[in-house]
């Protein structure tokens, strides 16, 4: 199929890769983190725009994909959508019409060219997002989601311009705070960890973005086995 | 911090030490060749010493060589006051310097405690400073019996411009060399500044300790490398391939 991937969907388009790798830890480091109450609902949150949040999540969710789950990738993030781009996805349905009662899940869910792996998009901008993601309907589509699919996992807006990160938090089993290294002020992340610890929302923990190359201890532990 | 995490951190800013000690370098190496006028010294060397008396001819008489040296320090004085300048500038008017400027640019010195007085003048021309020098010597010789009523100046030696003109102020190596430790110093100084001003997460450690959070993953930078499509190994439609196999399911 003639699909347009995003060329940052690194665990699809290069899955030998170091940088898959990578991924495929993140995915195994979630599932050591909750062995007796499987994490079905994830979210990737971050303090600022910009730090990765979409390749990140797109990249953990084709991983699941390859594992043999069935995966649904959704973009939460009303306001201002890129999950399509990735997936080389239409955004003219999605999230916001379900919430709108225009049309049912299953008419939005589009393929996305990995095996396992579903995809619904943002949608077309509503005026009021946050009322649309607190809303009853969004409970209630999300309780049938999770009887259709494995792992749900979802993109957000950040997490300190917009409340809407933090009503999806208290949705989800477990939030990924992606940091990206070397940009971020620490009083910033700190701030956007304190705000997710009060809606309790249950962080599983950092994923450290955009490191440079030579100094990280996995990576030095990658060459060393690409070598082998 | 331990010696390895410095090694670290300064390799980690090589570039900004090696910039600015190249600047500095490169900076002060171009001020000393081109711009620093160099400077050259030419020295005359005056004995004062009495004629002895003809009855004590060929006695070197203690008394008297005491006299001398205490003679020497007087001498100094009158060398670079105004009865010998103003002199030297009215008898050479082709030094074309005024009698202030040739007093600051004089130095008159003794070695300890001896008759021999050393007239220094330093000029950016070396024939004008032995020109000086010279003449300043030869006045200083001439007007002494007329100020102090004896003749007891004898010039031991002369400036002499066949001498090799070696300029005296400081060589451009060294000049470079201060040049090159001080700004690596101050470069090494410039990066670990900047390490303590960064307040972002830079590795696992920073968020252990800042966040109280483990780390799921670190994700480097992506290379073109990884984000080329290499269709003949990888394409999305085989990506499902059975070495994922599904282990809870």
């Amino acid at each position: 199929m003639p699909r347009l991937i995003n060329n940052q969907l690194v665990t699809s388009l290069h899955a030998q890769s170091s940088v898959s790798e990578e991924y495929r830890m993140l995915r195994t480091n979630i599932q050591f983190s909750s062995i007796d109450e499987p994490i079905e609902v994830m979210m990737v949150a971050s303090a600022q725009a910009g730090e990765g949040r979409t390749v990140t999540i797109s990249n953990l969710a084709v991983t699941y994909a390859q594992e043999g789950k069935k995966v649904l990738i959704m973009d939460m993030d009303l306001r201002r959508s890129s999950l399509h781009h990735m997936f080389g996805l239409r955004n003219h349905t999605g999230l916001t019409r379900v919430l709108a009662n225009q049309q049912a899940w299953q008419d939005v869910v589009q393929e996305t060219g990995i095996d396992h792996l579903h995809a619904i998009t943002a949608g077309p901008n509503p005026p009021n997002p946050s009322e649309m993601l607190s809303s009853r309907r969004m409970n209630a589509l999300l309780v049938e989601l999770k009887e259709h699919y494995d792992v749900i996992l979802m993109d957000t807006p950040p997490l300190l311009s917009f409340p809407d990160g933090l009503i999806i938090s208290a949705m989800c089993d477990g939030v990924i705070l992606v940091v990206q290294a070397g940009k971020v002020k620490k009083d910033v992340v700190k701030k956007a960890k304190a705000n997710l610890e009060r809606v309790k929302a249950r962080i599983l923990g950092v994923v450290l973005n955009n490191v440079k190359r030579s100094n990280t201890r996995a990576e030095r532990g990658m060459e060393e086995r690409n070598l082998t | 911090m331990q010696l390895k995490e410095y090694i670290r951190l300064i390799r980690k800013r090589m570039w900004l030490i090696g910039s600015i000690v190249l600047l500095v370098c490169t900076v002060v190496g171009i001020k000393n060749v081109y711009f620093t006028p160099q400077i050259y010294e030419a020295t005359a060397k005056l004995i004062i010493n009495q004629t002895p008396r003809p009855d004590r001819a060929g006695v070197v008489d203690y008394s008297v060589v005491q006299t001398n040296i205490a003679l020497t320090n007087s001498y100094k004085q009158i060398m670079i006051s105004s009865a010998i300048m103003d002199q030297v500038v009215a008898s050479f008017p082709d030094l074309k310097v005024t009698p202030s400027a040739l007093a600051q640019k004089l130095r008159v010195n003794t070695a300890g405690d001896s008759q021999v007085m050393d007239v220094t003048i330093r000029d950016l021309s070396y024939t004008k400073a032995v020109k000086t020098v010279n003449a300043v010597a030869k006045v200083f010789k001439r007007q002494i019996p007329s100020i102090m009523k004896m003749d007891n100046v004898t010039i031991l030696s002369e400036a002499s411009l066949n001498d090799p003109a070696v300029p005296v102020n400081s060589n451009p190596a060294i000049q470079i060399f201060i040049a090159f430790a001080t700004s690596l110093l101050l470069g090494i100084g410039l990066a670990f500044l900047l390490e303590v001003l960064d307040d972002t997460f830079k590795n696992e450690e920073d968020i252990e300790k800042e966040l109280g959070l483990p780390t799921l993953s670190l994700i480097t930078k992506m290379k073109k490398e990884d984000k080329r499509s290499d269709s003949s190994t990888t394409t999305p439609k085989q990506v499902g391939e059975g070495q994922y196999a599904a282990i809870n399911q």
